[in-house]
């Protein structure tokens, strides 16, 4: 077996690597939140400041449209490891916030 | 014991009284990802591991003893080996690491989230300190139980008063973007808190209650529910925790509705008067008290109540009253959300404890999924000799 170097953290520190792809995926998530919120402003006014972005609460679409992607987001991130063993077709589909069509398993 | 969490309500609204300000961008959706993390843990790896459990064949096995009328291992024998087993599924693992994580961000997120506004929300606490309706009687030298004092519930830093925004923290922030979406501890997924504590209320079998009594009434989210059920009543209620009682006052005012509040150890000494209640309601109380603490609080609430008043109660539900699967994501609790009475509360039996006090008509029964809210209501008899 080809020699990995040294194992600093150890398996028993797995938990520990978890902890820090969710904060990692926190963090991912925030900006994309940030993104969409900016787009819209952006869309529907000329321009947009740090503190307008700061302080906007998404409402009515837009916020359905954005619970919708964070549902997403976290169905792939979190759900990562069943995916490896929930394969169909459908499944895949559902977990990328999908319909399952006609040529779905 | 629980904060009042549901300060975006829309009678607030209504009323022109909903805080003009909100979190920023970055607090707002690092707890509404906490939500969506949490509802596909709770919606979708959860039964995951459910259907795995159960269809061992040592799973099968034990959930058949589990639901017997005569079990061959007893109770803590076979959720011993049911925990043994989840905890060889990776889905299980990974679901109950997500439970733990988002127990922990809700205030390693929130804090920070929280504190962001802080003027804000010091500005929005001070109106509200005007024209508080009702009484707040907190200063007393009240002693706090070794038990309580050394727990931080919930994985809450410095416990319930270990932070001066913790009612904000609640209202705004886990309540709304977290446990709105259910799937926590003994709330099944997608389950309305502030709906089950109605239902709950609606237990009372009577039309009318002139005074009713809450120990550990924490922030008023339950006293909130009892004032929407039986408006003209009186409502009194105590807690261990004057942050908690403040804020009590302070939000109970801001709904349009007194309460009178005091600092103390219900399970001891309420400082209330002999036979001076018609009815007692407790919620998401006894499992974080003691087995003994139990036992006194109820000969604590039979003293205050008159001859013939209704208790009602809503805890978790014993492990003997669900599946096996869901007795270990229960008792899970008790070592990884400083839930430490948890495991005891559900092997005991409240309504022994209730006998055991002097009340009668004591049953228990289930009025949502998963078996939450567990009901157990009692009655104080009308006649000493009616009891016997």
């Amino acid at each position: 077996m080809k020699d990995t170097g040294f194992d600093y953290l150890g398996s028993e520190s797995v938990t520990d690597v978890a902890r820090i792809v969710m904060a990692l995926m926190s963090e991912v998530w925030i900006m994309r939140d940030r993104q969409i919120v900016t787009e819209y402003l952006l869309e529907t006014q000329e321009s947009v400041t740090r503190a307008q972005i700061d302080n906007f609460v998404p409402q009515g679409e837009l916020a359905a449209l954005i619970a919708a992607e964070r549902d997403r987001f976290a169905r792939l991130v979190a759900g990562a490891p069943i995916a490896a063993t929930k394969r169909s077709v459908a499944e895949i589909l559902e977990r990328a916030g999908m319909a399952a069509s006609e040529h779905a398993a | 014991m629980t904060f009042l969490t549901q300060l975006e309500d829309v009678s607030l609204q209504q009323q022109g009284t909903a805080p003009s300000f909100a979190l920023s961008q970055r607090g707002r959706s690092g707890f509404e990802l906490l939500g969506s993390v949490q509802k596909f843990s709770s919606g979708t790896l959860r039964p995951l591991a459910e259907e795995s459990f159960v269809a061992t064949p040592e799973g099968k096995a034990l959930s058949a003893d589990h639901a017997s009328a005569a079990p061959v291992r007893s109770e803590r024998e076979r959720i011993a080996a049911a925990k043994a087993l989840c905890a060889s599924d990776n889905v299980f693992r990974l679901e109950r690491f997500i439970q733990r994580y988002v127990a922990e961000q809700n205030f390693n997120h929130g804090i920070p989230a929280i504190e962001e506004r802080r003027a804000e929300f010091r500005a929005y606490e001070a109106a509200m300190e005007s024209g508080l309706l009702g009484t707040l009687d907190i200063d007393v030298d009240v002693v706090v139980p070794s038990y309580y004092d050394r727990i931080e519930w919930h994985l809450e830093p410095g416990g319930w008063d270990g932070y001066d925004l913790y009612g904000a923290l609640f209202a705004f922030g886990v309540g709304p973007y977290v446990f709105s979406h259910g799937g926590y501890a003994a709330v099944a997924v997608g389950d309305d808190i502030a709906q089950q504590r109605l239902n709950t209320i609606r237990q009372f079998p009577k039309n009318e209650y002139a005074r009713i009594y809450e120990p550990g009434c924490g922030g008023v989210s339950t006293l909130k529910a009892v004032h929407t059920v039986f408006p003209d009543a009186a409502l009194h209620g105590s807690d261990l925790s004057p942050l908690l009682l403040r804020n009590g006052q302070k939000m109970a005012s801001r709904f349009g509705f007194s309460v009178h509040l005091r600092l103390a150890d219900s399970a001891t000494d309420t400082r209330e008067a002999d036979e001076s209640f018609d009815g007692v309601i407790t919620y998401a109380l006894h499992h974080e008290l003691p087995p003994k603490a139990n036992r006194a609080l109820f000969r604590e609430m039979y003293r205050i109540m008159k001859p013939g008043a209704d208790i009602v109660i809503s805890d978790p539900p014993p492990f003997r009253a669900v599946p096996l699967f869901h007795a270990v994501i229960l008792d899970w609790d008790t070592e990884h959300r400083e839930e430490p009475f948890f495991t005891t509360a559900l092997h005991d039996s409240l309504d022994e404890m209730l006998r055991e006090a002097g009340f009668d008509a004591v049953e228990s029964y289930s009025i949502g999924h998963g078996q939450y809210p567990w009901i157990t209501r009692a009655r104080k008899p009308l006649k000493l000799a009616e009891a016997a």
